[in-house]
Parts: C-alpha cells; structure tokens; sequence
C-alpha cells in the first residue's frame, strides 16, 4: 500500500509541481541563451592584425616595426597614431621601410597611451589581377579604395583581460567556488557562476517549502485525525512524503540538466562538452536537496506547524548559503563552509574536471536518511495536536 | 449482555505541561452497545478519546481495544476501528469521492457499497468537492467514513455537531442500526438528550475526572424533566405540592417545575386548568449535574 499515499500527494500537489517545473527549466534554459552574449562581452580585446605590428619603447622613443607576406607589391606604407591627447596624425612612409619611431611624450615608465595603425598602399595594377582571380587573401583585413590595405594595430596599451580583473576580486570568489581556473567566457565556467552557483536557493527554498507544507498541511488543515484513523503507520507517511518529494525532485534535476544540455547544444556552444555533463552535474545536487527536505520535515513534526517551520526553513537555507558564499570570500570563517550542505555538492568538478564525486554524494545521503530517521522516531512519539 | 470490554481504560491519566486533560480515568464499553461520553466542554472526552486511538501519548494508564494495547497495537486496532474526530479536516481541493475512495483503500477495503449506502442514506453528494461543502455536510462526509469500512469498534467524538435536527435523527437511527448489527460504539456529547435518546449506557466526565457510568434506564430515573407552562389563569401554587415535583417557582401565572416522578398526575392536574402554552423539556446537563450534587450523586 506504500504507493497510496504518493498517489493521493501527486493528487494534491501536482499543479505546483508542474508550476515549478517549468520556472525551473525555463531559468535553466534561459541562463545558457545569455552566454552569447556574455561570451562576446569577455572576449579579450583584441587589436586587429596585431601580429604583424610590434612595438618596442627605446631611447625615449616608440619604434613601431611590421612585416607581411605582401611588401612586394606594396608601394609605400602609411601609419597612423592616435594618442589621448592629440588628434590623429598620419605620415606617409618611403617604400621599403618597414620601421617607424616615434617620439615619447611622458617618461618610459609611463608611456602615453597610443595606438598606432600601418595601412599599406598597394599597387593597384597587382592588386586588381589578384582581386579578378578572386584571390583575396583572408589575412586582409579589408581593402579600401586606391588600393589601401591595413596591415594592423598595436598599441603601448597592454591588452586587457576584461574577465580576469573581475575574477581576481574577492566577491567573485563567491560565485565561483573558490576554483582558480574557472572561465566565465567557456560554458561551463558560465553555467557554474549564472545557474549552478544559486540553484541551491532557486530550488532549495520552494522544496524546502513543499517538505513543510507536505506535513505541515495535514496539522494546519487538521487532517492527521483522519489519516491515522486508517491502519497507516506513522514511519510510512512521513516515509511516502519523503519519496513523493524525492522523486518529483529527481525528475526536476533530470529535466533541467537535459534542458541545460539541450539549450548549450542548439546554442552551438557544446565544443565537446558532454549534454550527460550537464545532466550529473544537475543530478548530484540531489541528495544536498533530500537533505532540505529531511531538514524541513523535521522542523515541522518538532514545531506541529507550517507557519513556524516555513520560517526554521527558509532560514536555515539562507543561512547555509550566506555562510557558503561567505566562507569563500572570508578566509578566517572559511572553515565554517564544512558544516553547509552546499560544499558537498561540488559541480564544478564535474562541469570542469569531469569527475564526480561519490564521496560527497554518499555523505550528503547519509546526512539526509539520519535527519529523515530523526523525524520519523520524532513523529512516531508526538502527540497530534487537536 | 455479553460482558466482554471491546475497549478497556484503565487509570488513564494525561497532562498538557501543568493543565490536566484527564486523570485516572477508568471504563470498560462492552460489546455491542452503545456508550455514551457525556461531559460540558472542557471535561476531556476529547482528550480520552484521541488517547485509546494513540494520537495522544498518555501520561499514565492503560487502554485495551480488542485486548490489544492502544499504543503498541496501534495499527491493529485502527484496523478494526472507525473514528470520526470531533473536528477534523480534509482535502478542500478533492472530491468527497476520492477522499473517501482513498480512505477506503487505506484501510484495506475495496467493497464500495456502504460508502454508497450510506451517502445516499445521509444524503450526501459525493460528487462535490470537500471544501464547497456546508458544515453540516461535511461533518456527515466524517460520519459516512467513520462507518464506511464495517469495522466492529466505532469512536466518535461529538458525532451530529452541526447537523441540523432531522439529520441528527437519521444519524441515530444509524448508530442504533449498527449496534443491532453487531457493533460497538463509543461517543462523546454534550447534549443529554442525544445521549439519552441514542446509548445504551451513558459515562459522565467533568473536570477531568469521571463522575458516574450509569445505564440509560436509571438515569432516566434519576433525572427530572423540566416542565414549564404559561395558564390563562392565577393557579393555587399548592395545587402542585406533591411526591414527584420538585423546585416549583410561580411567578403571576408562569410556573416551573422539575418532574422526577408522578408525571400522569402532574398532567391530569394541570389538564384541569386553562393553558396558555406549555414546555416539557430533558434536563440539561447542568441540570443533571445539580441533581447529582444537591443528592450527593445519588439522585433524587
Ligand atoms: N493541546 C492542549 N494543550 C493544553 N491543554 C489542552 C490541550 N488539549 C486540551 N487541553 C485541555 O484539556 C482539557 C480537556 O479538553 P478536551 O478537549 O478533552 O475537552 P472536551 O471534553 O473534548 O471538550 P469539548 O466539549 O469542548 O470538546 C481542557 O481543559 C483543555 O483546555
Ligand atoms: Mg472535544
């Protein structure tokens, strides 16, 4: 008769559930259509054509030197420099000189910031047979008109790195488990930080809150004094309440992981990453979510009351994640991350590195079966109020 | 009677913290008879009923159903055992059909039929949903699942609170028809006349504490009815000093009285007089309780 109840809570609870669900992996969804986005935004700056241009500061002057594959059938080169303080300038060059100085404005140890582009003027005769034969080589950044072709760019400027600067403060280090190596501009990097990192509070609190309203219902709307007229054990309902929320977790885990997977693949941006990498990750959350539940039954059967064990819950979550994200931000109360839940389900070593840890996922369903034995023998001995 | 206890307390003793719910509560129901819990609110029959069926822990004591322990054989008990709770909830957003199916299969059944019967019989629609329900007939959706599984020890804890006097009629009717089927019942009221139209026997509780198990018959004899008339006419208050009328009150041509005995002479001597309008009521339990106290427990 076990599956009786879970029946009758499916019965109940089934337009929630399905509410959840698709606020669930609609976010899940969403997040990895923002990654483009963010991809680009991330992206170091780069100068074009840079390889070909190079800068050396020498003797108080900038000497700028370029080589490219088509100097012979360039006649002259032409560069062009713009500083913040002055307006652009342009210098036309002898052919065959491949070199430029120029002079520094403010010491060597704190140039100006310049950019500097060579454009080459090429000769238009060769140039067009070779744009008839369609041969316009890729390197080319574009042709312009009367031949002129840039070469590329540099700049006293070192090239920044937009997302390192971020990822070096220690705020970020919440968000990204304390891991070093990981990269807001590759996928998995950007799931862990924009999905992975809160889903604990996305979905932590609204089961937090069924496993409360699952028992907590029946004392508010006074319904155990029917229950338990019938031959049901008390270990079996709480047992069934357990299961019943443990598999409609088990089923929203499984279907954002394939969503997440799903949305990364029609993105284009899976790069070899596995769709199965996503579904783990997603599913190792499971027993850190079992032991929510098993938490928020046990406040119930203690407090005989929604209303109070919605509060014990949602506040034992939120302090479980403040001191999680707090713990990686601070090192002295680093330690304290030992006591959340949130330390043990660690999906960036699956995101990253691949590698699933039995270890934690054995301890956290430990965890959630001593708390969920704790609330039966609890149960089993209370008084149902009136 | 067979004198077998089907359920058996035994010093029932439960404490909330300081207040006590009941103390050192003993009585037997026997087999097929129906057991009346009489007691004004706050007495505890609440209390002892939700101890015999393990929702309370008791404090001390022992319950018996079946021979079994209340607490240890729990699940057998309950198993034999319908209950209709004094006030009690359920699914606002299902159907009273698949509440009560779900009951019904909870407890092991899969025979339909009384669930039916007895719908029919209490006129209750089925069909609706428990929370678009009256009070009236929700209370009769805990009468029907009280009885619906033809188990052979019925608890109920104020069983036709809320229903109206034509429905609490029919309900006893029913219980009166199970017991002749061979069931035991166990219920609690307030009210003295349901108890006395209804049991068997009848258990006082007040304060915690029980005061009297007595047959319906001789309580019957033992307590009064209240009789009140309105006469056209000034009567001789003498005209009413007589065996069998007791605290008789004349005021202008309003009288009162309690009749404990000698009604056939109480009325022919009434008859003989002009009457406005008149008023025969059973004792209120208040009433009975004045008895038992003014005649050191003992009637009359
Ligand atoms: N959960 C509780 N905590 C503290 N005291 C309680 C609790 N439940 C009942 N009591 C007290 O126990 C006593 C007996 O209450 P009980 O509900 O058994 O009375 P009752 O006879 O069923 O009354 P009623 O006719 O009003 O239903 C009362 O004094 C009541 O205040
Ligand atoms: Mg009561």
């Amino acid at each position: 008769m076990f599956w009786k109840n879970m029946v009758m809570e499916f019965q109940k609870n089934w337009k929630g559930f399905l509410i959840f669900l698709i606020v669930v992996i609609t976010i899940s969804g969403l997040m990895v259509q923002l990654y483009p986005v963010v991809e680009e935004e991330f992206q170091k700056k780069e100068l074009e054509g840079e390889e070909y241009v190079e800068l050396h500061i020498e003797d108080g002057q900038i000497n700028i030197t370029w080589d490219w594959e088509w100097h012979e059938i360039t006649e002259h080169y032409r560069v062009v420099h713009d500083t913040a303080s002055h307006l652009a300038t342009s210098e036309i060059i002898g052919e065959n000189i491949t070199e430029k100085r120029f002079r520094l404005i403010h010491s060597e140890d704190d140039p100006e910031e310049r950019y500097f582009a060579v454009i080459a003027v090429m000769d238009l005769e060769k140039l067009e047979d070779m744009m008839d034969e369609e041969e316009i080589p890729a390197d080319f950044i574009t042709v312009f008109k009367r031949g002129e072709v840039p070469v590329g760019m540099t700049s006293t400027v070192e090239p920044t790195d937009p997302l390192e600067e971020i990822m070096e403060t220690p705020y970020f280090r919440m968000f990204t488990a304390g891991r070093e190596d990981l990269r807001m501009d590759e996928i998995e990097g950007f799931m862990s930080i924009e999905l992975y990192s809160w889903f604990i509070l996305l979905v932590g609190l609204y089961i937090g809150y069924l496993a409360v309203k699952s028992v907590g219902g029946d004392y508010d709307e006074r319904r155990m004094d029917i229950i338990f007229s019938t031959p049901l054990p008390r270990r079996q309902y709480i047992l069934e309440k357990f299961t019943t929320l443990g598999s409609f977790l088990f089923a929203l885990l499984l279907f954002s992981g394939l969503i997440v997977g799903a949305s990364v693949y029609s993105i284009g941006k899976l790069n070899g990453v596995q769709v199965s990498t996503f579904v783990i990750s997603m599913l190792s959350s499971w027993p850190m979510f079992l032991v929510i539940i098993s938490v928020a039954m046990l406040f119930t059967v203690l407090l005989k009351s929604s209303r109070k064990a919605v509060g014990a819950t949602l506040g034992f979550i939120l302090l479980q994640y403040v001191l999680h994200m707090a713990g990686h931000m601070i090192e002295e109360i680093d330690f304290l991350r030992m006591f959340t839940i949130a330390t043990y389900w660690d999906y960036n070593s699956v995101l990253l590195d691949g590698e699933f840890i039995v270890a934690d996922f054995v301890l956290l369903l430990t965890t959630a079966v001593v708390l969920l034995i704790a609330t039966i023998s609890i149960f089993d001995r209370s008084d149902i109020p009136a | 009677m067979d004198k077998k206890p089907v359920l058996k307390i035994r010093g029932l003793t439960k404490k909330y913290g300081d207040v006590v719910g009941v103390k050192d509560l003993d009585l037997d129901v026997y087999l097929g008879e129906i057991m009346g819990f009489l007691g004004p609110n706050g007495a505890g029959k609440t209390t002892t009923i939700r101890c015999c069926l393990d929702l309370l822990q008791k404090t001390d004591g022992e319950v018996k159903i079946f021979g079994l322990d209340s607490h240890e054989n729990a699940i057998e008990i309950r198993k034999r055992t319908g209950y209709l709770p004094g006030d009690f909830g359920m699914y606002d957003d299902l159907k009273v059909k698949t509440i009560l199916n779900y009951l019904l299969s909870q407890s092991g059944v899969s025979d339909k039929t009384k669930m039916h019967e007895l719908s029919d019989r209490l006129e209750l629609d089925i069909g609706r949903r428990y929370g678009n329900l009256s009070k009236g007939n929700k209370q009769k959706v805990g009468i029907v699942q009280a009885f619906m599984a033809d188990q052979d020890l019925i608890i109920m804890d104020e069983p036709t609170s809320g229903l109206d006097p034509l429905m609490q009629k029919k309900c006893y009717e029913l219980f009166r028809e199970e017991r002749d089927n061979g069931k035991t019942i166990f219920m609690s009221s307030h009210i003295l006349a349901e108890v006395e139209e209804v049991c068997d026997r009848v258990a006082i509780i007040r304060n915690a504490r029980l005061q009297v198990v007595e047959k319906i018959d001789s309580l019957k004899d033992k307590m009064g009815k209240k009789l009140e008339i309105e006469f056209e006419n000034d009567v001789d208050p003498k005209l009413f000093t007589m065996e069998g009328v007791e605290d008789f009150n004349l005021d202008g041509r309003h009288a009162t009285m309690i009749v404990t005995s000698n009604l056939d002479e109480v009325i022919k001597r009434i008859s003989k007089q002009n009457v406005m309008n008149m008023s025969f009521e059973t004792f209120s339990l208040d009433q009975l309780f004045m008895t038992y106290y003014t005649s050191g427990g003992k009637g009359r």
